[in-house]
């Protein structure tokens, strides 16, 4: 079992883009509900409203930045590892002579960050892995250094003792 | 992109292709039968529409003045597309092109070629005709082409000339036998499978469908009121004769589909064969065999036997099956384990399984309950309609819940197991239903581990070990963290893979 995390971090940026992705569905939610106390006046709907603007602060204020300190992911030993996750936590390992191929994708809020997501791509859709958030300038550097490790990786097992899938 | 390395058991130099002179073939076109046998449902569903469209514009739907011109263009339109479709072979691929208005030219590198199907229905056997498939290991979506119809000697031919599947065309090669299925448990399968609940399942909806129309009383008590006493003789002499006829079709579904079932061991590929009037016939590389699931259902469980599912992967999941999911019906009990380990190319003695903690025993519990929960409720809210709702039906509802729930989630646990030696990983589990999963190591493409609040509270998690292909994950539920993290760690290194035809 490795001991220690795994170390490196995704780049802060991420945790902006984030942010602003959960305004984006917290807003209109929080108005919505403020709108109703308001026309309904009622003294519970009020409560309802406060208490999902309370939430809303939580899923923008706070959860990003948890999220990011708890993403953490590293490549050793010819594995790549995740680890991520506050409530349900997750490690995902993939070693690297299953790597098929590397998506690098980007969003308009990405662009505007600087960011792009790396998805390691394996013959099974469920054992994909994704890196939401390497710096542009990172991200080609390291799909390359990944893929050179897949096919390294690849030609030790070629000795007829791994499949190809 | 990783070169592809060769398949296990394979020399080290490239495979002897057979390459006679014939099977390199000009551009050739498809049996006339293919005319018919060529139609597939989604062309139809493509050009219906805009035929209904065409048709009721000439002069309403069912006038003849309409229907004759629209099916004359079809017809034109069917005989183009067969001309315009041709294949061609050469050593080292075959290439489709197809089309009328928007051609298509598909490729397919035969070194790439994973399995070969030949299909006949029964109107093939008549003419002479077969489905031939071929697929590829890639798991995008392209590369699977599929030639309806050919020739029988022509099916054999392009068989025969791919290289790597040495097979005489349509017959049995020398080789292992590994299951020959017994008419009679070929038929017991039928009557215990999943297949019988089709016709009742038809009828219930169909019952239900009329109620919904009105020509039925609503309400349950309303209908025992008219039928009276005599009544209930008649809905049981009804029910019994669903019954009847639901095992009278399963029976012969089942013969059909799968009479005569067999499977040979061929060097490193498994040929199958099934159908009694319809047969399929199927090449499947052990090297391609993803998992195998052994199924206990309750029923064939308390007779003795159970059924395998055979995993396999490559080949888009587009129009042919290709045995990607292969079923064998039925197996003695006791038989299960050694044949799986068989198919899998004897890949070694089967792991021992150790049970999951007992302090899992809540979860799985918790599972259940939460699994039962929207069909309970839709239940209840079915039986509220047929049934007046009083306080005492709502409790015993409930408690017949909370029971059930609770009891299949206590059965489950008993049955959680799982275990893993160097080239193999197994798991159990099913609560009423056993199914016990077993996949290569080699094949494990990633692996992740999982825990909510719940588990981490009581040191467990769930391990899911990713493997390609329709089989979906391997999945281990509530075992020890530990457990889970040896698990991991030991399935990163590389693995040494099952398939080989060494012992």
């Amino acid at each position: 079992m490795n001991v220690e995390r795994p170390s490196r971090r995704l780049d802060p940026a991420v945790v902006t883009v984030w942010r602003v992705i959960g305004a984006s569905l917290v807003v209109p939610v929080v108005s919505a509900a403020v709108a109703v106390a308001v026309v309904t006046g009622l003294g519970w709907v009020w409560l309802v409203a406060i208490a999902v603007a309370l939430l809303g602060v939580v899923a923008v204020g706070w959860y990003p930045g948890a999220a990011y300190e708890r993403f953490r992911w590293t490549v050793e030993d010819g594995v790549v590892r995740i680890q991520q996750g506050i409530v349900f936590r997750t490690q995902a390992s993939v070693p690297a002579f299953r790597i098929q191929h590397i998506d690098l994708t980007q969003g308009p809020l990405d662009r505007w960050a600087g960011l792009q997501h790396l998805v390691v791509h394996t013959a099974a859709p469920g054992a994909d892995l994704e890196l939401p958030g390497i710096a542009v300038e990172d991200a080609p550097r390291l799909r390359a250094e990944l893929l050179a490790l897949a096919r390294d990786a690849a030609a030790v097992g070629s000795d007829g003792t791994v499949d190809a899938v | 992109m990783p070169s592809e390395p060769q398949g296990p058991a394979r020399p080290p130099e490239p495979p002897a292709r057979r390459d006679p002179p014939s099977a390199a073939r000009p551009a050739t076109r498809l049996h006339p039968f293919s005319l018919v046998r060529g139609i597939s449902l989604r062309q139809i569903a493509q050009t219906v529409p805009g035929a209904l469209v065409a048709a009721s514009a000439l002069g309403g739907i069912g006038s003849p003045a309409a229907v004759v011109p629209v099916l004359l263009v079809l017809v034109a339109l069917r005989v183009v597309a067969y001309l315009r479709h041709t294949y061609e072979l050469s050593g080292e691929s075959v290439v489709e092109r197809r089309g009328i208005l928007q051609r298509r030219e598909r490729t397919v590198d035969l070194g790439r070629v994973q399995q070969v199907e030949v299909d006949q229905g029964l109107l093939d056997r008549l003419v002479g005709t077969a489905v031939v498939r071929l697929e590829t290991a890639s798991d995008a979506g392209e590369s699977e082409l599929e030639l309806r119809v050919v020739s029988v000697e022509e099916a054999s031919r392009l068989r025969a000339s791919l290289p790597g599947r040495d097979v005489a065309g349509g017959q049995q090669p020398d080789g292992e036998e590994l299951v020959h299925l017994p008419l009679a448990h070929i038929a017991l399968a039928a009557v215990t499978g999943p297949r019988l609940l089709a016709i009742p399942v038809v009828v219930g909806g169909l019952v239900g469908f009329l109620v919904d129309l009105g020509l039925v009383e609503e309400s349950g008590e309303a209908v025992v009121e008219r039928l009276g006493g005599a009544g209930v003789g008649v809905v049981a002499a009804l029910a019994l004769a669903v019954l009847v006829v639901a095992v009278v079709v399963a029976l012969v579904l089942g013969l059909l589909r799968d009479g005569d079932f067999r499977i040979r061991r061929v060097g490193d590929d498994l040929h199958v064969r099934r159908g009694l009037l319809a047969t399929r016939d199927a090449v499947v590389p052990i090297a391609r065999l993803q998992q195998v699931a052994v199924q206990h259902s309750l029923v064939r469980r308390a007779l003795g036997f159970g059924s395998l599912v055979l995993y396999s992967a490559g080949g888009s999941a587009g129009q042919g099956s290709l045995e990607r999911r292969l079923t064998v019906p039925l197996a003695r009990r006791s038989e299960l384990t050694p044949l799986a380990l068989r198919l899998l190319g004897d890949a070694g003695p089967w792991p021992a399984v150790e049970p999951h903690p007992r302090r899992a025993r809540p979860r799985v519990v918790a599972r259940w309950w939460r699994r039962l929960a929207l069909p309970a409720a839709v239940g209840l809210l079915l039986l509220t309609r047929a049934v007046p709702v009083t306080g005492a039906l709502i409790v015993v509802a409930l408690v017949a819940f909370a029971a059930a729930a609770t009891g299949l989630g206590v059965l489950e646990h008993r049955q959680l197991a799982s275990g893993r030696t160097t080239r193999l990983v197994v798991a159990r589990g099913g609560a009423l239903s056993i199914r016990e999963v077993v996949a290569p190591t080699g094949k494990v493409q990633g692996t992740r581990v999982r825990s909510s609040p719940f588990q981490r509270r009581r040191d467990l998690a769930t391990l899911v070990v990713h493997i390609a292909g329709p089989g979906g994950a391997v999945v281990m539920p509530d075992l020890g963290r530990t457990a889970c993290a040896e698990h991991q760690s030991a399935l990163e290194r590389t693995p040494v893979s099952a398939g080989s035809a060494a012992p």
